[in-house]
């Protein structure tokens, strides 16, 4: 678990465009899933262009024309070696992709299907397609790619009834197992301006959808061309909303609204990746420093208008919400309002606030909330990260400052057991990214029981708990998740336990609910802890653990949460007004912020907006560059 | 004692030094350029000294005292009219001695001497018939359809006996319609054959002041508008400028130059220019039909004039909106239609009311709910009809009728191409490959022989390539070879697939060619061994195919 999580996926990523294609589609779609299982199985199907990537099917292009005019075909070590490596040469330097388009466009082959296409029609292909790549076993992924998606891409592109946007749903969706793969970076840049093709068309969030989903994968990458071909994705997307909204062709809807959010939240926080620099928590030189560098601005815009635009936090009733505000003493406020402002701002809380111990309690606060909503993926992350914040005041050594960081992790490995089953524990960690939050808590115990701070009862409580998570094993193959558990181990070591052979989910919630009350006396031991009760009590646990920190026995809110508040009350206005500094500004939010100039952001949006005309070259270099990484 | 000395008949010299320089105004303008601006000058002069010497002088002959005074002005208007003549024929002179000056343009293509001399033969059967015609070229950006007629027009001036006339307007470089009917009558205008035998007195002096005058019609349009928009009490600035009678003064020069030629005005670069001037340049083109002895060449991409002038959701200028309202007005109410369902033209605005169609797209109001004023109702429902037509009709047509209905449109103004260039061909590729001096050095390179020089008078050609010792006489001719059967050979075989191979453009090929040869010079090293003539022709055809792939388009195969 990173910072990296924070930019994250577009948690609603599909959701619309999922929306959408269930109504009236029922029936085709249910037949089509209906011959998924099938697809792999398929008796040895013939691929369109077989084992070809772009390349090597130019340079068949090329030979063809060699024997055309020789009447062989040309050798690599004969008489005619030499002349054929420059001739080749020197057409392979000025090809672009648009030729190779042309190429697969007008060869035979392209008409004649060899390989067979997915059933189903082009609007509920992205689902077929997505279904598909989940039942697939990982080996046979990419026989897919070449068996069955080109083909259909194809097709697609060939019988002209699918837009593109239809075509980019089904590419994004078949490379949803290869996301972060820097191999794909290709075909999805090539991707961007395929769909950006059909912009002036755009009538609908999910267009948009479809190009911030282009951004986020390709800002998921890591690569420093991809963050910003992310960025400048993630801002053409913003813009064609902005227009479509100012010039009435888009309600703000909540499709719309929730695009809006997600999108600006990413691209807030891939900027501050870009304008803060490595391991430190924001682009000040000291704590106290105001933060007005113009990257630090944009990316406080950019989360305004996040926290302004997102649908909030659902599925809190009233009660909840009134008791929540109450425990974690902010009361004042209209509570729906003020939670999902506090939902949303706490992964960048420190881009507006220059104390970072109200920069922790903000994050803190905002794992509650998430955990308030039911987001369970969410909690764990927010938790921990607000105990990493933790590590920067100068003070961070004190014995309280490591008990308010255990029992943020504790708090988060405990949220994350809520909704959980017994049988795949580890798993389900895993996913909720709190193995990560337990090793930081047993590290961050023997650095309390080092400075001569654990007593017996709270060190016993944490060896318990080690001894339970020290045990879990994960039931599938995956590499991330050994890593993370094998840490996890080597982080109990120091307790001397002896790691239970099984470990039940009863036994794990009583001992963190033991550890709990260690650490803050004010939590119920008890397993019984339903849902609205356990978020009180944390809610209760962050209040006493940063009372203790920041010395006010009164809470208050910083100023600039009012703003956010107030503005929630309007948020199509908000994002209008706030988004409309960058609409006009060449270069966008990048230039704003200082990381480029206008003239760097619009070569790489000239890049990023070439139409390749088709994406069965991209593909087909993409299968190519699989195979020579799985044999190679 | 000194006597009174007689007076000198000034404003007598003056006129007759007049006189003398309006006869040897154009052979000095003509032969002896660096001195030519001494005929304005001291046509000024002179007619000044006539203005203010002449009345006086003619009084003391016995003119009444009364008459002095209106035969001042009278010839102050006179002689400002003559230095005005002066004046322009000193600006044409100058802008035909700048036109003549330019180089001998380069050797064509296969392809485009073969269009050349087709282009001649039509103008040359025109020339016969005596009446107007248009001439269209059509053709693709870098189709060398500028070219052609750069080399077209070179041809018919170069010859001082020649029967042709011909000036080029370059369409694309005029802002307005006024700018373009100035820059056609200004480019007759200084044509040699025109500003002898004194026919450049025949000029209007007005002409002087035409561009200043188009100016000013346009700051008053501007005006006017800006009045009527910020001003509440409606205040109009009605200034009535003098407009240039074009077809008129088009018509006389026309007439004078066609006793002894035939008159060819090329108008070029129309699909470049804005859509008001596109439609401005194909009407009077259209208009010229009428002129005897007048042959107007309009090279356009049709795809591009299709857009900015046949176009009825563009503003369109008066005449080619009427026209092209009239022909949407015909095709939809006249023909048997299930629309209209009785197929007859309508005989009055109210039968418009009867068509289902019209009421149904909305653009027809209750006749009941009229202005009361005539003039505005009427002016209502001219608009209302025009939008109807436009919106309800072209608009909403289907792809195909909308492509009836311009080639409806076009037929109107343009007819059927003359010429219609079709990008390169095989034997132009293999003239560029062995006559073009950039690429023919790379084959030599790549081919480490000399290629024999054609017989070739202009341009002069460059020194060998001094890299290149080994002579080759046949190589040129095997190249040559080798390329046009390599082309065709390879059309044969990928028209047995889906696709025909489409030329590609002249420009873009030449592009292509020279950089894929430098590529391949490169990579042959100074010292590896030569290329085949059949290696290089691949090369070439590998070339060609990606030029026609992706520039080819569908429609020349």
């Amino acid at each position: 678990m990173t910072g990296d999580d924070g930019a994250g996926r577009l948690p609603d990523e599909g959701a619309f465009k999922q929306a959408e294609l269930t109504e009236g589609a029922e029936p085709d779609l249910l037949d089509s899933l209906a011959k998924t299982p099938e697809l792999p199985r398929k008796p040895e199907p013939v691929p369109l262009f077989p084992g070809h990537s772009a390349d090597s099917l130019f340079e068949q292009h090329l030979q063809r024309i060699w024997e055309t005019m020789h009447g062989r075909y040309p050798t690599t070590d004969g008489d005619d070696s030499h002349a054929w490596r420059v001739v080749r040469g020197a057409l392979f330097q000025i090809r672009g992709v648009e030729l190779i388009g042309q190429i697969i466009r007008s060869s035979p082959s392209y008409g004649r299907v060899d390989a067979e296409p997915l059933p189903a029609d082009p609007l509920t292909m992205p689902m077929l397609v997505a279904t598909a790549v989940e039942q697939i076993p990982p080996g046979q992924l990419v026989d897919f790619l070449e068996q069955r998606l080109i083909a259909t891409v194809v097709r697609l592109e060939q019988d002209g009834v699918a837009t593109r946007e239809q075509i980019a749903d089904t590419l994004i969706a078949a490379l949803n197992p290869l996301r972060g793969e820097p191999v794909t970076a290709g075909l999805l840049t090539a991707l961007c301006g395929y769909v950006l093709r059909e912009e002036a068309r755009a009538d609908s969030a999910g267009f948009y959808l479809t190009i911030a989903q282009i951004g986020q994968m390709l800002s998921s990458l890591g690569l420093p061309e991809t963050r910003r071909q992310g960025a400048i994705a993630y801002h053409t997307a913003l813009r064609g909303i902005w227009s479509g909204l100012t010039d009435d062709t888009l309600t703000f809807d909540a499709p719309v609204q929730s695009t809006v959010s997600q999108l600006t939240s990413n691209l807030g926080m891939l900027l501050w990746r870009m304008v803060t620099p490595p391991g430190r928590p924001s682009p000040r030189k000291s704590p106290g420093e105001v933060l007005d560098s113009p990257g630090v601005l944009v990316v406080r815009t950019l989360r305004s208008i996040a926290a302004v635009t997102s649908r909030g936090p659902t599925g809190i009733d009233d009660k909840l919400r009134r008791d929540l505000v109450a425990a974690l003493g902010i009361e004042g406020y209209a509570p729906e309002l003020l939670l999902a402002v506090l939902e949303n701002i706490g992964p960048l809380a420190q881009s507006w606030e220059p104390d970072l111990l109200r920069v922790a309690w903000l994050e803190a606060v905002g794992g509650v909330v998430a955990a308030a909503a039911g987001d369970e993926e969410t909690v764990a992350p927010r938790l921990y990260n607000a105990a990493v914040t933790l590590r920067w005041p100068a003070e961070s050594g004190a014995a309280q400052y490591i008990r308010t960081r255990i029992a943020l992790n504790a708090l988060g490995v405990r949220f994350a057991l809520m909704h959980i089953h017994q049988d795949d524990l580890a798993d389900t960690l895993g996913e909720r990214d709190a193995i990560d939050s337990a090793t930081s808590m047993f590290t961050d115990a023997v650095n309390l029981r080092d400075s001569g701070n654990a007593d017996p009862s709270l060190w016993n409580a944490i060896a318990r708990v080690a001894a339970l998570l020290g045990g879990l094993s994960a039931s599938q193959e995956s590499g991330e998740l050994l890593v993370m558990l094998a840490r996890l181990q080597q982080a109990t070591k120091p307790f001397q336990v002896q790691a239970s052979a099984q470990v039940e989910l009863w036994e794990l919630t009583t001992a963190l609910d033991r550890l709990l009350a260690e650490l803050s006396p004010g939590w119920r031991k008890s397993t019984s802890l339903e849902h609205d009760e356990l978020v009180i009590a944390g809610a209760k646990l962050l209040r006493r653990q940063f009372d203790a920190l920041i010395g006010d026995t009164e809470w208050s809110l910083p100023g600039w949460i009012d703003d956010l508040v107030e503005a929630r009350r309007d948020p199509r206005d908000a994002f209008v007004q706030r988004y409309r500094q960058f609409v006009g500004l060449p270069g966008g939010p990048l230039a704003a912020a200082g990381v480029d100039s206008a003239a760097d952001w619009r070569a790489w949006e000239e890049e990023l907006r070439r139409d390749p005309g088709t994406m069965v070259p991209y593909l087909m270099d993409l299968v190519a560059q699989l195979r020579a990484a799985r044999s190679g | 004692m000194v006597g009174q000395l007689p007076e000198l008949p000034v404003g007598m010299a003056a006129l007759a030094v007049l006189g003398l320089i309006i006869v040897v105004a154009y052979p000095v303008q003509r032969f002896l350029r660096p001195i030519a601006w001494l005929v304005p000058v001291g046509a000024g002069l002179a007619a000044l000294f006539v203005v203010v010497a002449l009345p006086d002088e003619l009084v003391r002959l016995g003119l009444g005292d009364t008459m002095a005074p209106w035969l001042r002005i009278a010839l102050t208007a006179g002689m400002l009219v003559v230095v005005a003549k002066v004046v322009l024929l000193h600006r044409h002179a100058a802008r035909a001695a700048t036109r003549q000056a330019g180089p001998p343009p380069p050797r064509m293509l296969p392809s485009q001497e073969r269009a050349l001399a087709d282009l001649k033969a039509l103008i040359d059967d025109q020339c016969r018939t005596g009446a107007g015609h248009v001439l269209p070229v059509d053709g693709r950006p870098g189709d060398g359809k500028s070219f052609l007629l750069t080399r077209l027009t070179y041809d018919l001036n170069r010859d001082r006996k020649s029967r042709y006339v011909v000036v080029v307007v370059d369409v694309w470089q005029q802002q307005t319609e006024a700018d373009l009917q100035v820059e056609i009558l200004e480019a007759l205008y200084c044509h040699p054959a025109y500003l002898r035998r004194y026919r450049w007195l025949r000029v209007p002096a007005s002409f002087l002041l035409a561009r200043q005058l188009a100016a000013l019609r346009r700051l008053r349009s501007s005006l006017r508008v800006k009045l009527l928009n910020t001003s509440q009490t409606g205040v109009e600035l009605d200034l009535e400028l003098p407009t240039l009678r074009w077809q008129h003064h088009f018509e006389r020069v026309t007439a004078a130059l066609s006793r002894r030629a035939r008159v060819v005005v090329v108008l070029d670069e129309l699909d470049r220019a804005v859509p008001s001037v596109t439609q401005a340049a194909l009407t009077l083109a259209r208009r010229s039909v009428d002129v005897p002895g007048v042959t107007v060449v309009l090279a356009y991409a049709r795809a591009q004039v299709r857009y900015k002038a046949f176009n009825p959701l563009l503003p369109s200028l008066p005449d080619l909106g009427s026209t092209m309202e009239a022909v949407l007005y015909e095709h939809h109410l006249r023909l048997p239609s299930a629309k209209t369902g009785d197929g007859q033209i309508l005989s009055s605005w109210q039968e418009l009311y009867k068509v289902p169609a019209a009421r149904a797209a909305g653009f027809l109001a209750d006749p009941g709910t009229s202005p009361d004023d005539p003039a505005e109702a009427r002016a209502g429902r001219d608009s209302t009809l025009q939008s109807w037509l436009r919106l309800g009709v072209y608009a909403q047509a289907d792809p195909v009728l909308r492509e009836q209905l311009q080639t409806r449109f076009e037929e109107k103004y343009l007819g059927a191409p003359a010429i219609t260039m079709r990008g390169a061909t095989p034997d132009d590729v293999a003239h560029m490959v062995t006559e073009f001096d950039s690429t023919r050095r790379l084959v030599e390179q790549l081919c480490a022989g000399r290629i024999a020089a054609a017989p070739v008078p202009d341009p002069p050609r460059q020194q060998a390539n001094p890299e290149v010792s080994q002579e080759h006489p046949d190589l040129g001719a095997q190249l040559r070879e080798a390329v046009i059967h390599g082309i065709d050979r390879w059309r044969h075989v990928i028209s047995q697939g889906r696709r025909g191979m489409a030329s590609p453009p002249v420009r873009v090929l030449e592009g292509y060619l020279h950089r894929a040869l430098e590529n391949a010079v490169e990579l042959k090293g100074s010292n590896g061994p030569p290329l085949a003539p059949e290696d290089v022709a691949t090369l070439v055809v590998g070339v060609y195919d990606m030029a026609a792939l992706l520039y080819g388009g569908e429609e020349h195969q």
